[in-house]
Formats: C-alpha cells, structure tokens, sequence
C-alpha cells in the first residue's frame, strides 16, 4: 500500500536523478571520471569507524588522557585521507567502449569496456545494474574489462549506464559512478536445430527452382571430403581420423546447396519465436558453410549473399523482427518470450 | 546484503594477518589480563593457527566464462564484494574472470568448540570479577570477545567487527601506559590493522603494500591531528570513568626496616624534575613525600592504624620564607599513591590550582594530591631551601613527636634518657648522635642482616649489628631523638637524581628512595637530618653519591637497563631516548585544559576560539590541497617511467649541443648528424635508440623489462658522459 503510494514519488525521483546523471555523464564513448561525475559517501562500515572515533574521543577525555585523544584525532584525520585516497583511486581512469555489441538470448552477452588506468587501481566492480557484477581486483595501465548482460528475450536492447563502485582502501568510503556509453545490444534469437527432414516436410513443393537435392534415405550425410582449413570442427568425420584415413569432413547436402531466401514458409507452423530460432540455425549453418542465402522475412526482405557481415545483417533482422507480432499458428507456452522490460527496442527503429 | 553471507572467505594470507595483529592486540595488554585470559586467547589463536596449518588442501576453482576476452585482471577472491552493489547484486551472478586465485576453504568452527572458549571465557571473566574491578572486568571482556570472534567469521560485517574491535581495543591500551615507546608499538599494531582492512580491498596487493600505504595515510594524516590537539579546545570529563586498579608503586605510608632497600631494588622511573633557573647540588636534593610520625614499636607510619590523621589537615606553618629559592616542575610517572615530591618547604605555584592535580599542602609541609596518581601528570613548585617551619608548634604536639612506646627498645630509651641528662643544648645531643654514627664503626648496606621483630630491633640496630639500610639510621636516630625529648620524626622521599643533559632534567628513580629524619628544636622550628649522611659523610657529595648510585644499579638487576648502558657512548643514547621521552610526556602527556587555554592565550590573544577555528581549518583545507597536488603529480610522473625520463635527458643534452629535430621527426634522425659530427657517438647513440625503442614497444615480462631498463639506463649514463667529454 504504502509502497504504491510512494511509487510516483520515488519515479519522479528517478526521473530528476536521471536528468542530473545524464547532465553530468552524457552519452559518449569515452569517459573520464573526475570531480564532476564521481560520487562519494561513506559506507555503513565508514559511520562505525567514525563512531568509534568519537567513542574514543569519549573516552579519552574521560580518562583525560592525552594520548588517546590525540589517537582519536589522529584516526578522524585519517578518515579524510582515506576519503581522499579513495577517491583518488576512481579519479582520472578512462572508460571507453564501442557502442553496440551482439550476442544469442540464450547466453550472456559480452560487452567489452576498456579502461586507461595511469596509476594501479583496485578494487573495482562494474555492473549493469541488476545484472552481474564484475570485480577487478587491480587495473593497470590499458586493459579491457568484460561486462555481462544477460538478455531477457532476443532484440535490441538499451542496458542504460554501468555502475562503476570502487570501496578500495578500507571500505570506509563507496565511490561511484556511472558509465554511459549509449550502449546497444542486438540479442540474435537462440538457435534451436533443425533437422532437414522436419525443413522438407513443409518445403512447398511450388518453390521455384532453387532446391536442392534432399537426402533421399533420410541421413543428411553426403559423402566425406578433405578437410579444408576453416571448416566446422564438428563436421570432421573423426571416425576416419581416429583410424588414420586423414581429415575429412562429413558432408551434408540437404540444406546446403543452391542460394536461397530463408523464410517463414519453409518451416513447421510452430510460434514466429520459434521460426526465429531456426531461422537463427539455419543462417548460421549457411554462413558456417560460406554458403550464399537471403532473408524474407514479413518485415524485410534481404537480398542473397554472404559473409560475415551478410550474416550480422541477418540475425540483426531477425533481433529486430517484432515481439507483438505473435500471431502464431501453434500456441507455445514454453517459447514465448519473458515478459520484456521497458528498456527494451522493439521492433525495427 | 543477505547474497554475500554464505560465501564469505578470508584467504589463507589474510587469515594469518588477523591472526597476528589479534596476538600484537592482546599482547598490548599483557600486564593487564589476567594468566587465565592471556592463556585461553592464546589458545584461541594457537587453535586457529593449527586450523589454518591444516587446511593445505586448497582448492582452485576455474571459471571460464568468456573465450573472447584477454582480461588480465585478476578477480577477486572474495565472494563477499557481491554484496558491494546492494540488494539487487543478490539475485545476479557474479562474473569470474581466469583463474581464481586459490581459497582455503577453513571449515568452519565446530559449534562445540566455540562454545567451550566462550564458556571458559565468561568463567574466567565471572571467576576473576570481584578482584578486577569494572574498567579491567571491560578489558577481559573486550579481550576476549576480540580473541574468540575470529572463530567465527561468516560474513564481511564479522569481518569489519574484528577491525573495528581491534581498533578501539588498541586505542584503549593506552589507558594503562602512555609513554611515547610504547604509543609508538600502539599505532604500529594499529597500523597492521588497517593494513589488513586495506589488504582485503586489494587482494593482489601482497603484504608489504597494505603496510606502507597504511602507514603513509596515517603520516598524511598527522598535521591535522595535531592541529586538532592543539588547538580544538580541550574538555572536562563528562562523566566519572572507573580506574584501574593497579598496584601501588614506589614509597608506601609506612616504612619498618627493610622496606627502602627492597624499592632500592627497583629501576623504575618514579618522576623527574626540571628546574626554571639554577639547581640545587645533588646532595641537597632531598625530595620529601610524607612524614611518618607514628611510631609502633617496630615501624614508622604515616597514620595510626586504621585511622586518617586529621592532624595533617591543619594549615602548615610557616614563619618565614627565606633562603635560596628553586622553581622547577616535577614530572610524575603513575604510581597509584596520592602524594607528590617536593624540595624542603613546597609552595605551590598559584596556576597549578585548576589543573588536572588537586594538590594541597599539608600540615607537615608535604604535598598530595586528591586522587591517586594514575597517569603521567606533572606540577610546578616554588621550594624555599631556608624556610623556618613550625616555630610555634603548640605543646600537644610537641607530646605528640616526642611520643615512643613503652618497654620498646629499652637500651636505646635509655641512651636517650643519659644523652638528655648529659647535655643541656638539644643541638649537642644531635651531633653527638651523628659523631657517633661516623666514628663508630657503622657500615651503609643494601643487605643488613636480619631483625628480630621483638620491638627491640632498633636496640639490636643500633648496639649490636651496625650495618644497615637508611631507614635503619633514621628509625633509630628518630627514636633516640625522641627518646632525648626532642621531637623528631621520619621523612620518606627519593634522594638526589640523574641528570640528563640533553633534556636538563633530572630523572629519579625507585632505587634513589631514601629516609631520613627532621628535628624540632625551640628556635629553629624543624630541621632535617639525615644521619645516613653521618654514616657514610662522602653520601652528600656528588661523586659519591654516583658510587653509591651505581652500588644500587648494580643491585637492581645487572640485566637492567642501567646496568647495561654503563659505557659512556651507550649512556649518552640512553639519556638521548629519556631526553625524548621527556619532552613527549612534558608536551604531549601534560597538556592539559589550562596548559591549552595559557598556550592558546599566549599565542593568539583575544578571540582566540575562532582564529583555533580558523587553523584547524586551514591545517584541513591545506592537507587536502597537498594530498591533491600529490594526486597529480603521482599521475603525471606515472607516465614517464625511470628510462624514459633518461631518455628525454639525453634529447635535451642533444638539442643543447646543437644536435636539433622537428617536434614530428623521430629521435633517430639525429644518428647522421651525431655521426658527421662526433665519431663513434653516432653508433652509441642508435644502440641507445634501439634499446630505448624495445622498451616502448616490445611485449616482455616485467622481469625482463626491468633487466632491460637498467642496461638503458646504464649505456644512457655512459652515452651522457661520452657526450659532455667530446664536447
């Protein structure tokens, strides 16, 4: 109750505190922390210490005891110099990061920041916040930290600011800041298998003549040839390499082939999430094969080719493809997408 | 916070840091706790030692999360910083990057044992209560708390407990000592402590930088602290505060044969003296404490038994200040006694009335203060060495210090009785005495033979075994004064002192303890007489008295301090450190209330409250002004390592001699002109080059580079000396 009363207060706060951080840390893709943008306060652990300062001060002057005040003077200083050393520790390193970053929905997605420490740093933590936390223990001279952000659902996605907290020294003093690198994650969908008997079952006996031949015995399996460099590690036929028949890969004919447009129409009538995901498979098997395809999809159609950044371009589409789109033939509990956060960007923008 | 909990863990290194700092903690109060504590804490620790000896079983743990990245950070070994971002960290993972460094996983304290500790701990506590008194009681408790919570470390905020406990316990020992050395060994173990708290915020830190950086944050932070003592206005007690209840040291209220030559046997420091202009000879120093007029058969007591001696609450009496006068101020080492040493007839100076001291004067002119002594404390005193006291002592006390009791020591009563009849003139029967003792064959020992303890035994003193201690000649000549009919009585106090040139001051110790007598004669009211001087008359003059001195050193212990700083070289250090531990406890331990209010008058006149206000503040504002500066300099000089700082030397030595290039153009364009002008510098200089670009640029450990770095900086250093000799 009280908190539903409180709420638009605290999302005006969050509002205010938005528009004060971004005026301080606009958008950019470098950043370097100083006196403007870093924040300081002294943790629980720092009013304790002060606590026991003053309690010593109490009891110095109890006593009337010279030494013991002058200790607890001596530890109210240091309260400060430890403030100062803390902050020292954030102030003047380099955050720099690309903007966008891709990843699949079903494993965090890496987002590299790179750091210009001129003096050792320690103890510093960088976070996303509500996802995990990162700890480096020690920054020196350039490095690059990997940050991890797990997705929700496939999309593009804005994870906001980083957290960067450091309590380095004593723990006394939380010294923060945030990170805005205008960030922008494409979270391809999961790939899910398919296999080539479920892809001809609703190959469309109309489709023009780009087929391919299609296994006739129902093993995909071709034939073996050499081994060529750069070819999938999972298609050597390891059997024939165990028995010292030299490297050889298994080939698979089904799918591969001709070029031609991945679309809906080709596969099982499952949920569009779940199209996506084979859709996912299917284009990296092709570009696994540096084999020439196109996309159709309802929203954007993109034209044969190949290469990675053919490939990029594709599963870009099919992170944007819309979310609310859902108007799948088959019901899937299991697949539909959790409940997407606000910060999410849907669909093509 | 409730995420981080279970996983909390100290790594092996760590462990061992706590575990040392909590034996450097109680160690600092090893006179306080009692053998019972000390040994259970010492088991405390010795158990978690052996905890820790056996946990080698260490296990590495290896997450690998992402392929992509060439982190070389190390990660955190703890856990617990999870909990570092709030609430919202407990639901996430937490990300591990490489290999993590190895944890001992201690098994945790079995309930059992835990409880066993806490157990006998409070029953030692319990046990012990009664005799400790509340303020040691606390320290037990405090003690042991901090001693056994490192059993049960479950989280960082047990954690940040021990820190802080250790903290306030290290503190706290200074309520038992003061003195510089051992406030020295306080903000050592202090240091050890924040050492700890900063190396669990940079794990790979190793130990030696947590120390150093501790210790430079603490350096850092001595200009404001002491702007602060000085000037931040110094408060009265809030509240009264229990006292340790420590034993007494040095002079005790009653002295029967034997006693001084025990204290003899002592090194302690009991006060020191400095004086404002000029001192007494040594000989003349005859520091009193008390008088003891009661006489019991056997031994001189300051109060009847049992009974305070109101007596001594009369106002003394004074007829005339007059002789040589001697200012000086006494420093006090605590001793737990209430009285205070003085010169002849003490006149306390008037700024001494509000300080921390209550200090009266008594009836029989010796000096004690309201509270005993527990602290360092120091006081000023004005002596007049001719003073004439008590002229007009009224006739009950002349009863009362002529009073000995009966059929006690028969002989000497006797010779009393005889020396009256025999001379008319009291001062007669005096010297007699003193002739006596120096013609006789009277010996000075620190080790007289035995007494019976029959009430006869200054009779045996004085007739039979003639060797003896000062209080065995002031004993019997007081008796045999009274016995005379002229009162006497017994002073006890300390006798001459070491001066210390350094510091111009004089250091008394326990082993100068002495007694010795005063008279009362009809004209000259009380007089001393100090009838070991008869003895030994040589006592009274200072090269003697140093034999003397050195005869009693001897005896306090050849393993002593003193004995051992017997070389002339070893002496002047020791007087040196003394010299320093002086002006600690003269400026440090004895800046008091008033001290600081005279201090701040003198220096800052009127309004003097807020100009204090405005130092403090800006001693605050500059210290963070210069750790600021510091700040940037540490990261501008950060940038140009040792080598490269030589190598932008020598282009400087270059383009002074002539050798120019453009700002865009490469060091190495120099090489032809160098060489067209310089033969052989040319090649010198493109080694020096080479060397200077395989540090920049060429990936190698930092072994390596270093070796690198020094063979640079060795052919710089030669390439320099080359080009100044070709010039």
């Amino acid at each position: 109750m009280i908190k539903r009363l409180l709420s638009p207060l605290s999302n005006f706060i969050q509002k205010r505190f938005d528009v004060f951080i971004a005026k301080r840390l606009p958008p950019a893709r470098k950043v370097t922390l100083n006196n403007n943008n870093i924040f300081i306060f002294p943790t629980a652990m720092g009013f304790c210490y002060l606590a026991i300062v003053f309690l010593l001060f109490l009891l110095g002057t109890n006593y009337q005891n010279n030494v013991i005040i002058l200790l607890s003077y001596l530890m109210a200083s240091m309260f400060i110099t430890i403030s100062l050393a803390s902050f020292f520790n954030v102030k003047g390193v380099q955050f720099s990061s690309k903007k966008e970053y891709v990843g699949f929905s079903d494993k965090p997605i890496v987002v590299n920041v790179s750091v210009n420490a001129d003096l050792p740093r320690f103890n510093y933590l960088l976070q996303y916040p509500g996802h995990s936390l990162s700890i480096f223990d020690q920054l020196k001279d350039k490095q690059t930290l990997p940050l991890t952000w797990q997705a929700p659902s496939r999309g593009v996605f804005k994870p906001g600011r980083i957290k960067v907290v450091s309590e380095y020294a004593y723990g006394l003093f939380r010294v923060w800041s945030w990170l805005d690198f205008d960030h922008q994650l494409v979270v391809f969908p999961t790939p899910r298998p398919i296999t080539s008997k479920q892809l001809a079952a609703c190959e469309d006996g109309n489709e023009e003549g780009r087929r391919t031949e299609i296994a006739r015995d129902g093993d995909e399996f071709i034939e073996l040839s050499n081994y060529r460099e750069g070819e999938s590690l999972s298609r050597i036929a390891w059997k024939q390499l165990a028995r010292g028949q030299g490297k050889y890969t298994k080939q698979y004919h089904q799918i591969l082939g001709e070029a031609k447009y991945l679309s809906f129409e080709h596969l099982p009538p499952v949920s569009v999430e779940h199209k996506l995901e084979f859709l996912t498979y299917l284009i990296l098997e092709y570009s696994q094969n540096d084999a020439s395809f196109g996309l159709d999809l309802p929203t954007i159609r993109i034209d044969i080719g190949h290469g990675e950044e053919h490939k990029l371009a594709c599963l870009t589409a099919l992170a944007r493809y819309p979310l609310s789109h859902s108007s799948s033939t088959v019901s899937d509990s299991e697949l539909t997408p959790k409940k997407a956060k606000a910060n999410i960007v849907e669909g093509l923008s | 916070m409730a995420g981080a909990r279970a996983n909390f863990q100290l790594s092996k290194a760590d462990y061992s840091h706590l575990l040392l700092t909590q034996a450097f903690t109680i160690l600092l109060f090893f006179n306080e706790l009692t053998s019972w504590m000390l040994s259970l804490i010492a088991l405390s620790i010795l158990w978690q030692v052996a905890q820790l000896a056996k946990s080698r079983g260490t296990l590495a743990l290896t997450i690998n999360t992402s392929e992509t990245n060439e982190n070389t950070s190390q990660v955190s070994s703890y856990a617990s910083n999870l909990s570092l971002l709030g609430r919202e960290t407990a639901r996430a993972g937490v990300v591990r990057k490489k290999r993590l460094p190895l944890i001992s996983r201690l098994k945790p304290t079995p309930k059992l044992v835990v409880m066993l500790f806490a157990l006998t701990g409070a029953g030692i506590i319990i046990a012990n209560g009664r005799s400790l008194g509340l303020l040691l009681s606390m320290v037990h408790l405090i003690c042991f708390a901090y001693g056994i919570k490192s059993l049960e470390i479950k989280s960082r905020k047990d954690f940040y407990q021990l820190i802080l406990i250790g903290l306030f316990l290290q503190a706290c020992a200074l309520i038992f000592i003061q003195s510089l050395w051992f406030t020295m060994l306080v903000i050592a173990v202090a240091v050890l402590n924040l050492g700890l708290l900063y190396r669990y915020f940079s794990a790979s830190a190793g130990w030696k930088l947590p120390i150093t950086r501790s210790g430079k944050l603490l350096v850092y932070s001595v200009p404001l602290a002491a702007a602060l003592f000085v000037f931040f206005p110094r408060l009265s007690p809030f509240w009264q505060v229990p006292l340790a209840e420590k034993a007494k040291t040095g002079l005790s209220d009653e002295v029967s044969p034997g006693d001084i030559a025990n204290l003899a046997r002592s090194d302690e420091l009991a006060f020191r003296v400095e004086f404002f202009s000029n001192a007494p000879s040594k000989g003349q120093m005859y520091w009193r404490a008390m008088t003891l007029p009661y006489f019991d058969g056997q031994s001189w007591k300051r109060s009847p038994e049992g009974r305070t001696a109101s007596y001594l609450n009369l106002p003394a009496d004074i007829s005339r200040a007059a002789g040589q006068s001697y200012q000086y101020q006494v420093m006090l080492e605590p001793s737990n006694q209430r009285w205070l040493y003085s010169l002849d007839t003490p006149f306390v100076d008037a700024n001494e009335a509000s300080s921390s001291l209550k200090i009266s004067r008594q009836y029989d002119y010796s000096l004690i203060n309201e509270r005993p002594i527990n602290a360092t404390k120091s006081y000023q005193v004005t002596s007049f060495s001719g003073a004439v006291r008590g002229q007009n002592m009224p006739r009950s006390f002349k009863h009362f210090f002529t009073n000995i009791p009966e059929n006690n020591n028969p002989r000497l009563t006797e010779l009393g009785i005889e020396l009256a009849q025999t001379y008319a003139n009291k001062r007669d029967i005096i010297n007699q005495t003193l002739i006596h003792f120096r013609e006789q064959a009277y010996f000075y020992t620190l080790q007289p033979p035995r007494l019976n303890k029959n009430g006869r035994s200054l009779d045996q003193f004085y007739f039979d075994t003639r060797s003896g201690f000062c209080e065995h000649y002031a004993s019997s000549f007081a008796f045999l004064m009274r016995a005379a009919g002229i009162p006497a009585r017994v002073i006890t106090g300390y006798l001459g002192g070491e001066y210390n040139q350094q510091g111009n001051y004089y250091s008394i110790y326990q082993y100068d303890a002495h007694a010795w007598t005063e008279v009362w004669l009809e004209d000259e009211g009380w007089i001393a007489i100090d009838p070991t001087a008869a003895v030994s008359p040589d006592r009274v003059s200072d090269s003697m008295s140093d034999a003397l001195r050195q005869q009693r050193v001897n005896l306090a212990g050849s393993f002593s301090w003193q004995a051992f700083s017997s070389a002339a070289w070893m002496l002047k250090i020791r007087m040196q450190i003394e010299a320093i531990d002086y002006q600690w406890n003269r400026f440090i331990l004895s800046y008091t209330m008033d001290k600081q209010d005279e201090l701040l008058r003198q220096l800052l006149g009127d309004g003097r409250l807020w100009k204090a206000a405005l130092i403090i503040a800006l001693t605050f504002l500059s210290m963070i002004g210069l750790l600021w500066l510091r700040n940037q300099w540490l990261s501008r000089e950060k940038v140009n390592t040792v080598w490269q700082k030589q190598f932008k030397r020598v282009l400087k030595l270059l383009n002074l001699q002539g050798f120019t290039r453009e700002q865009w153009q490469s060091p190495h364009k120099l090489v032809e002109p160098l060489n067209n002008a310089k033969m052989g510098l040319g090649s010198q200089y493109e080694d020096l080059y080479k060397l200077y670009q395989q540090l920049s640029y060429q990936p190698m450990v930092d072994k390596q580079r270093d070796k690198l770095a020094r063979k640079f900086q060795k052919s710089s250093q030669g390439f320099i000396k080359d080009l100044k000799q070709t010039r």
